[in-house]
């Protein structure tokens, strides 16, 4: 099952496959590997996520395998190293009119499917999404059918190992419900570089609920992609953890394309040592009378770094827009840094924007309150930084993927 | 009264920033004692409640403090409270984000674990909480609310002593308790620390007010200016401090 992490067997796949793949490489070239003169690579160097590595060790991948697939999940998809692994994953049956199965099956058995829908999401002149287009081995596809809900949350557990590109393909049909739970993860100690999309399309009324984990890989470098586009009525809400690995970087595009669609994207990132992680937001109200709601926040110890760009369009014709972006982070050493910067970009005229961002320390008056009613100082600051990662963790139904988050969080802080 | 020595000060000397407060400040506190400190703005006794915790933004610069027979000021703030240093501070602080009563448990377990005693959790601890609660009226819905947060002047000192009930402690500071509270509220912490009166207990109660020592008889009434207690005497002390004012002692002390 080794694989390099290049295409899949480039023999095999349809034309108008290879006709994408040569377009994606065709904008590569065009734009070219973004630096720091990108105001979006500002503080950390894409290069770092295009060099090559060795794959893991069959074993780490196994038992990652096995303690990260999440019990409340209805079916986990395990990739490991961009290739899926049918015999670490857990299947059910199919669902009428639904799928839930790898995109290199998709290729053959949903075809027109993945073909009218693959990377039309993809914002144009992104290097990374290109190169994941081009490049990318296999995924998950999940398609919904109208008026079904999901029996359970569908896992994505992608197991770094080497240089691996995965694409999922998410399309919910009108009025459907799914659950989806990402977690990206590697062994320890081993350097591991993965790049995936996660791409989502809402029709009429769907609702999404995407949670995303980095869960360990102290050497893994993670960029994730997630773009979904909401028809009317239909709802998109993502939360993601970035709370472990060496370097992470989401990119979260979505496009608010029908009245009373709602975004509400969130998440929580956390790192210390030497750590960098750097958050993209990208929400575009195409239409009027729909509502995006963000709440990112960071905390930064060690000598690490947390980065926050969110930049909210609204289009001239999209009167009654609601569109709410918050940013909050904390400091946890002098050496660590926060960059916080919210972009508004608003044509129409009638509608209701608001951004704040706040960066601060932890609060010494409370620190020495709870020391002097017998609370340890690391007891103190971990009762703190808990208060303050609190909201974003709580709203987490109960579960081991909360757990998890709970747990990372004790030992990233 | 002739309880053990619990707490003595030596010409304790303290500097908030560049500027020195306390300036020779003697005080020795006995098991079984009440004292109260009074004194006028600005003459040090918000700042020595906060050395006695440990605040790291006051620097003791001269003088001795030694607590049941140790050196104060070699313990650490947390060190301090779990051996039975309490201060009920005028102006609790509000911590978003976590829980009263989640606080409350880990401070009483953090001391219980201190004193070789097992924790207490979910049923006995809810229990305890109720009876003490009931003790000085506060309203049962502020234990699932964030610390201190959106909490009134009075619910703020209900639970600063609530917090002292909880924990017990040997020596108690009260700065200032009483500023801003109503009379019931006043009298509802009075008695709580009237409840743990003992012989084996002692307080300290800070305060710009003769009318807190109504409620809480003083065994000695000290009063603080410009860093140096120039006078001790009974509880009558404080009945002339109010009817006559600070001036009369402090003219000739400065």
């Amino acid at each position: 099952m080794a694989h390099g992490g290049g295409g899949v067997s480039v023999g095999v796949e349809p034309h108008w496959l290879l006709a994408r793949r040569d377009e994606a490489e065709r904008t590569l070239v065009r734009t070219g590997i973004p630096d720091g003169r990108d105001e979006a690579w500002k503080y950390l160097d894409a290069q770092q996520f295009l060099v090559s590595a060795h794959p893991s060790p069959p074993d780490d991948v196994s038992r990652l395998a096995a303690a990260l697939s999440l019990p409340e999940a209805w079916q986990v998809m395990v990739f490991a190293g961009g290739v899926f692994r049918k015999d670490l994953s857990r299947l059910a049956p199919q669902l009428p009119g639904s799928a839930v199965e790898a995109m290199s099956t998709a290729l053959d058995t949903d075809a027109p499917s993945v073909g009218s829908h693959l990377g039309e999401l993809d914002p144009m002149d992104s290097a990374m999404f290109a190169a994941n287009r081009e490049r990318w081995s296999d995924g998950l596809f999940l398609e919904i059918a109208a008026d079904a809900t999901l029996p359970g949350p569908v896992q994505i557990l992608d197991i770094g190992s080497g240089s691996s590109f995965l694409r999922h393909l998410v399309l919910a049909g009108p009025r459907s419900r799914s659950e989806i739970l990402e977690v990206r993860v590697a062994p320890d100690g081993i350097l591991a570089v993965g790049r995936s999309v996660l791409e989502a399309n809402l029709q009429q009324g769907a609702s999404v609920s995407f949670r995303s984990l980095q869960a360990g890989g102290d050497r893994l470098r993670s960029w994730a992609g997630l773009v979904a586009r909401l028809e009317r009525g239909s709802e998109f809400s993502s939360r993601q953890f970035l709370v472990s690995g060496e370097l992470a970087r989401t990119e979260t595009v979505v496009e608010l394309a029908g009245p009373e669609a709602r975004a509400d994207l969130s998440g929580l990132t956390a790192v210390s040592g030497a750590r960098v992680a750097d958050i993209l937001t990208l929400v575009r109200h195409a239409s009027g009378r729909a509502e995006s709601r963000q709440l990112f926040q960071a905390l930064a110890g060690g000598k690490s770094t947390a980065s926050f760009l969110g930049i909210v369009q609204v289009e001239r014709d999209a009167q009654k827009t609601s569109a709410r972006q918050s940013n909050r982070n904390l400091l946890l050493s002098r050496e660590a840094s926060i960059n916080s910067r919210p972009q508004l970009e608003i044509w129409a005229d009638d509608v209701k924007c608001s951004h704040g961002s706040t960066t601060g320390r932890l609060d010494e008056k409370a620190l020495f309150f709870l020391r002097s009613r017998g609370f340890s100082e690391s007891g103190a600051r971990a009762l703190l930084v808990r208060a303050f990662a609190g909201e974003l963790v709580e709203g987490l139904p109960e579960g081991s993927f909360r757990s998890l988050v709970e747990t990372l969080l004790e030992e990233t802080l | 009264m002739s309880g053990e020595i619990l707490l003595e000060l030596k010409g304790l000397r303290a500097k908030a920033g560049e500027t020195e407060i306390l300036k020779g400040l003697d005080l020795t506190v006995r098991r079984g004692e009440v004292h109260a400190i009074m004194g006028p703005n600005g003459s040090g006794k918000s700042t020595l409640s906060q050395v006695i915790a440990g605040h790291p933004g006051y620097e003791v610069t001269g003088g001795t403090a030694q607590y049941k027979g140790k050196d104060l000021f070699s313990l650490a703030p947390e060190i301090r409270s779990r051996d039975g240093i309490f201060i009920a501070y005028q102006y609790p602080v509000e911590i978003p984000g976590v829980a009263n009563n989640y606080f409350l448990r880990t401070a009483l377990n953090e001391h219980r674990k201190h004193k070789g005693l097992p924790e207490l959790e979910g049923g006995p601890f809810l229990k305890l909480l109720r009876e003490r609660m009931k003790a000085v009226h506060m309203d049962p819905a502020l234990s699932g609310r964030s610390l201190n947060e959106g909490f009134s002047g009075g619910q703020k000192k209900r639970n600063e002593v609530l917090q002292m009930l909880l924990l017990e402690p040997e020596l108690a500071f009260l700065d200032e308790t009483d500023s801003g509270l109503d009379i019931d509220a006043l009298r509802d912490c009075a008695d709580g620390v009237n409840s743990l009166r003992s012989p084996e207990r002692a307080f300290v109660v800070v305060t710009h007010y003769q009318r807190l020592l109504d409620h809480i008889i003083p065994d000695f009434v000290h009063v603080l200016h410009d860093g140096r207690i120039i006078r001790t005497g009974s509880k009558e002390l404080a009945l002339e401090l109010e009817a006559k004012g600070y001036e009369w002692l402090t003219a000739g002390a400065a």
